[in-house]
């Protein structure tokens, strides 16, 4: 049984690799103009270093050799140099990567502490007026344009209450070292408190609530959304009424028998929710707030043509949701006990 | 009494569906609660546990059981009263265990529910008992398991277990062995039995099958469209029913009365109103083979005879 | 008459959807009657700059004009314009082809389902802006390429719902029988399992115009799509935000549309699946 479930998602994964690196390789090819002058850049390149990139992609080579020849650079990590700043671009990217998952993750906590909850409420008290709130609220917060709704969140906090900064990670007054690239762990380092306080970390948090309030609103209304629909399947099954004739408390009954088991399709959701909000809220949101993360990095490659970083970005990111998915059926797995035997057997 | 329920009346959306329920039960008695799908059996009980499903009101005369007034319980009574002296069990055993928790965890929660200050090891010894009680082999090994590794049959002894774990006065069950297998349907009515000459408590078994309320029942009520038609002795009423329509489930049992087994099954004609529709007279006219001009009064409740504490909802 | 008004009754989503549905028709009346009715001119250039919403709709501009002096009433009507005539031709030809597309891989089965469905993973394993920005990167950026990109984006959702439809029709028993009496399979997907898609499709375009809206004024707003002087509301956004501080309401108004568009298309398409295909769980 695991074996065959087990070679079967394998192989879904590896073809869904394939298709994203066979879609990064031929990102540079199908653009139109030359793949080496896409590479290297228009402007500024000399001679020698085109017949360099040439003969690096080996363009005369017949295009199968080309793409092994792509997969094994990407494989030892050699993803190009960016033609902006004639970096690294794998190391570009893994500096920003930090950023927008401390983003990401922000806007997740918020979306799933606030959504889940009222989602719930919204079940239990159905066809109240909290129900009709909640869900009024939610459907809004579903079509909100994301880039729109951050200025106007910009536009009420900074410029109307002036409570909150409008752009980067944190004050320019404060030299802080990578450490783990979080802005909110790394300002929580001892030598940073010891110089700053917690002004730092102050600043910090400040800096991130508006992007985080921003990319938080479509997954907050998703998992309002979701939540309710799940619990009220939930809440009109047998155990729950078993678990009410034990005499247990209303509390006990909704949050250990029923949500336990709402939680199944909210992890679905939640594990998609968590790739489109930190990528697709990410170019959006890290575009307005000039947060230095992957999302702005990959709209500024694309307005400057840096193709080097195009590609290699769909790379990263195939792979990350690839990770992704992965770990949310483990979890999957875990909590859901009629699914995870199949694996154990 | 146990339990005594005088006038219960229940309405879906404010149309009355189960009409004037009048019944008793004594302490170790078992009543057998007979009747079609459909005749309001199950919301009677959801009543007596305080279940009722938003949109479904019950109000009543009298409506007491252990001594407590179901009428005036607030929500913290009745929990009391369900983990407590009431407790059921449910048609569909498999649906009815939480499928993402442990047998262990369910089991001992009764437990707590019933123990309050026990500790996690011997609400796992009391868990243990309460599984040989009804039956389970490997116990130990049977707490660790998830519901959809069990049978029907051992879903239904866990779901027993369950109930019995406060010692209640009085068990509901409702169709405790409609989705189980013949067999088993056996071995579970004859723990029911155990279990009741044991502790002395006292059973409402629903059913609509009239053979298994023959088996373990001392009293029975037969319900048709939300009333009662006929209540007594479960032998006397069987031997010889008086309302038509207990005759015709009585005469649909196959292999009753030195029919041979495979003969024609006879049937009743026609199916059940729906509950909550408004009928003049007797609810059972349109079905019934012997009506006449006294049909169109809505019946009441006669003694058959004087001396009995048999009842028919028929003039005949 | 009579049949007319329960036609009409039909076509209506039901419930909140019918305020989307009033919305959207009002939106589309202003969007396509009001250019011919009313003398508007979106790309004048007037002298008169950023002048303040009157709210007055007598006087001229009554939403005032942008930092080109340009007339705010008559760039959002055209925008209206603009987002619902994309919104359309993206959603149609995604349709015609998801559906097409997922029919294949439902009713033929095998190698054809597989090829399909793992395109249809590669396009929804990145996230759909993501794709539609490296789309329009590869394409180069405009109107045109990032309604295609759009376009291939929003084709997926149809492929699925449609293919998870057939792949149900294809186990019934009256296209057993329709097998079993000689039809093709052609013919069978024509009149036997196409028919049963069109609810769960009706929804999903509904709800594909709202990502499609949303889609194309994001691109629009970085630059990636519309631009100036285009009168798209996600450009006119990106336009006016140098003015958010002195004048949030150039910035405020194309938003608000865009929110009363896309939020009419979700209120119509939650209506219709709750109406038409209630065991239609969220894909």
């Amino acid at each position: 049984m695991l074996r065959t479930i087990g070679l079967r998602r394998l192989l879904e994964v590896a073809t869904t690799l394939l298709g994203v690196s066979l879609l990064a390789f031929f990102l540079i090819r199908v653009a139109p103009g030359d793949p080496v002058l896409l590479l290297i850049g228009e402007r500024g390149s000399d001679p020698e270093q085109y017949r360099e990139m040439a003969a690096h992609l080996g363009l005369e080579q017949p295009l199968i050799a080309q793409y092994l020849q792509f997969v094994a650079n990407a494989l030892q990590g050699n993803l190009g140099v960016s033609v902006v700043s004639q970096q690294s671009v794998i190391e570009e990217l893994l500096a920003r990567w930090p950023a927008t998952i401390e983003l990401g993750v922000s806007a997740l906590l918020i979306a799933c502490v606030l959504g889940i909850p009222a989602g719930v409420i919204a079940a239990v008290y159905r066809n109240s007026v909290a129900d009709f709130l909640i869900m009024t609220v939610s459907i809004f917060g579903y079509s909100i344009p994301v880039f729109w709704w951050g200025l106007v969140l910009i536009l009420c906090f900074s410029i109307g209450l002036d409570i909150t900064p409008v752009a980067g990670r944190i004050d320019i007054l404060y030299d802080i070292a990578p450490i783990t690239g979080f802005m909110l762990v790394d300002t929580l380092a001892p030598q940073v408190v010891q110089e700053y306080g917690f002004s730092a970390f102050g600043s910090a948090l400040a800096h991130l609530a508006l992007p985080a309030l921003t990319m938080a609103t479509i997954p907050l209304a998703v998992f309002a959304r979701t939540t309710r629909s799940s619990m009220l399947e939930v809440l009109s099954e047998d155990y729950v009424r078993t678990a009410r004739a034990k005499g247990l408390s209303e509390f006990w009954v909704i949050w250990r028998h029923a949500f336990r088991n709402a939680l199944i399709p909210i992890i679905t959701v939640g594990g998609v929710l968590f790739v489109t909000t930190v990528i697709t809220g990410a170019i959006l949101t890290e575009t307005i707030f000039a947060w230095p993360g992957v999302g702005r990095y990959i709209v500024n490659s694309v307005y400057a043509r840096d193709y080097p970083v195009i590609q290699a970005s769909i790379l990263l990111i195939g792979i990350f949701v690839v990770l992704v998915n992965g770990l949310i059926e483990c979890v999957y797995r875990a909590i859901n006990p009629a699914v995870g035997r199949d694996s154990a057997n | 009494m146990i339990l005594s329920v005088k006038n219960l009346c229940i309405a879906i959306d404010g149309k009355p569906a189960v009409r004037d329920l009048t019944f008793s039960v004594a302490a170790g008695e078992v009543l057998g609660v007979v009747g079609e799908s459909g005749c309001g059996k199950s919301m009677v009980n959801m009543a007596l546990m305080g279940l009722l499903p938003d949109g479904v009101s019950a109000s009543a005369e009298r409506m007491e059981a252990c001594g407590i007034d179901l009428l005036r319980a607030r929500s913290r009574d009745w929990r009391a009263l369900r983990g407590g002296n009431m407790a059921m069990i449910f048609q569909n055993p498999m649906s009815a265990l939480n499928p993402c928790l442990t047998i262990e965890r369910q089991l001992t929660e009764s437990v707590l529910h019933t123990h309050g200050g026990m500790s996690r090891a011997s609400a796992r010894a009391e868990a243990l008992r309460l599984l040989d009680r009804v039956g389970i082999a490997h116990a130990s090994a049977r707490l660790k398991s998830y519901p959809h590794e069990l049978s029907g049959g051992m879903a239904q002894r866990i779901m027993i277990a369950m109930a019995v774990a406060s010692a209640p006065q009085l068990l509901i069950a409702d169709e405790p062995t409609t989705a189980l297998d013949v067999t088993v349907q056996a071995q579970i009515l004859q723990l029911l039995e155990e279990i009741r000459q044991d502790t002395g408590m006292a059973m409402m078994m629903v059913s609509h099958d009239i053979g298994v309320i023959e088996q373990c029942a001392h009293r029975v009520q037969v319900m048709y469209s939300g009333q009662i038609v006929e209540s007594g002795n479960v032998g006397e009423v069987i031997a010889s029913p008086r309302h038509p329509y207990t005759r015709g489930l009585v005469a649909a049992q196959p292999g009753r009365n030195g029919q041979r087994p495979k003969s024609r099954l006879t049937t009743i004609d026609g199916s059940v109103i729906p509950i909550t529709e408004e009928v003049e007279g007797c609810r059972f006219r349109s079905r019934c083979s012997r009506t006449d001009h006294h049909c169109v009064q809505p019946p009441t409740m006669q003694r058959t005879e004087a001396n009995s504490h048999r009842e028919s909802r028929c003039h005949w | 008459m009579q049949t007319s008004i329960t036609a009409v009754h039909r076509l209506m989503p039901g419930g909140w959807g019918n305020i989307g549905f009033f919305a959207l028709v009002t939106m589309v009346l202003l969007g396509f009657l009001a250019p011919l009715l009313l003398d508007l001119s979106p790309y004048r250039i007037g002298a008169e700059l950023l002048v303040p919403p009157s709210w007055n709709p007598l006087s001229a501009p009554i939403l005032g004009t942008d930092d080109l002096g340009r007339d705010m009433f008559a760039r959002l009507v055209y925008g209206a314009r603009c987002s619902l005539g994309i919104g359309f031709v993206v959603v149609a030809v995604s349709l015609v082809v998801g559906v097409g597309l997922g029919l294949l891989a439902g009713v033929y089965g095998g190698w054809l389902d597989a090829v399909i469905m793992r395109l249809v993973d590669l396009l929804m394993c990145l996230p759909s802006i993501l794709l539609a920005i490296v789309i329009v990167a590869v394409l180069g950026s405009g109107l045109v390429n990032a309604v295609v990109a759009v376009t291939i984006i929003g084709i997926p959702r149809f492929v699925r719902v449609v293919r998870s439809v057939a792949i149900q029709e294809m186990q019934k028993t009256y296209v057993m029988a329709a097998f079993a009496s000689g039809s093709s399979r052609f013919r069978v997907l024509w009149s036997e399992v196409l028919p049963n898609c069109v609810p769960p499709v009706i929804v999903q375009a509904a709800l594909g115009f709202s990502d499609a809206i949303l889609e194309i004024a994001a691109l629009g707003f970085l630059g990636l799509g519309a631009k100036p002087p285009v009168a798209e509301w996600g450009a006119m956004l990106a336009d006016a935000r140098p003015f958010i501080e002195s004048h949030p309401l150039l910035v405020v108004m194309p938003g608000v549309c865009i929110l009363i568009t896309v939020l009419s298309f979700n209120l119509v398409g939650d209506a219709l699946r709750d109406r038409l295909d209630p065991k239609l769980a969220r894909l």
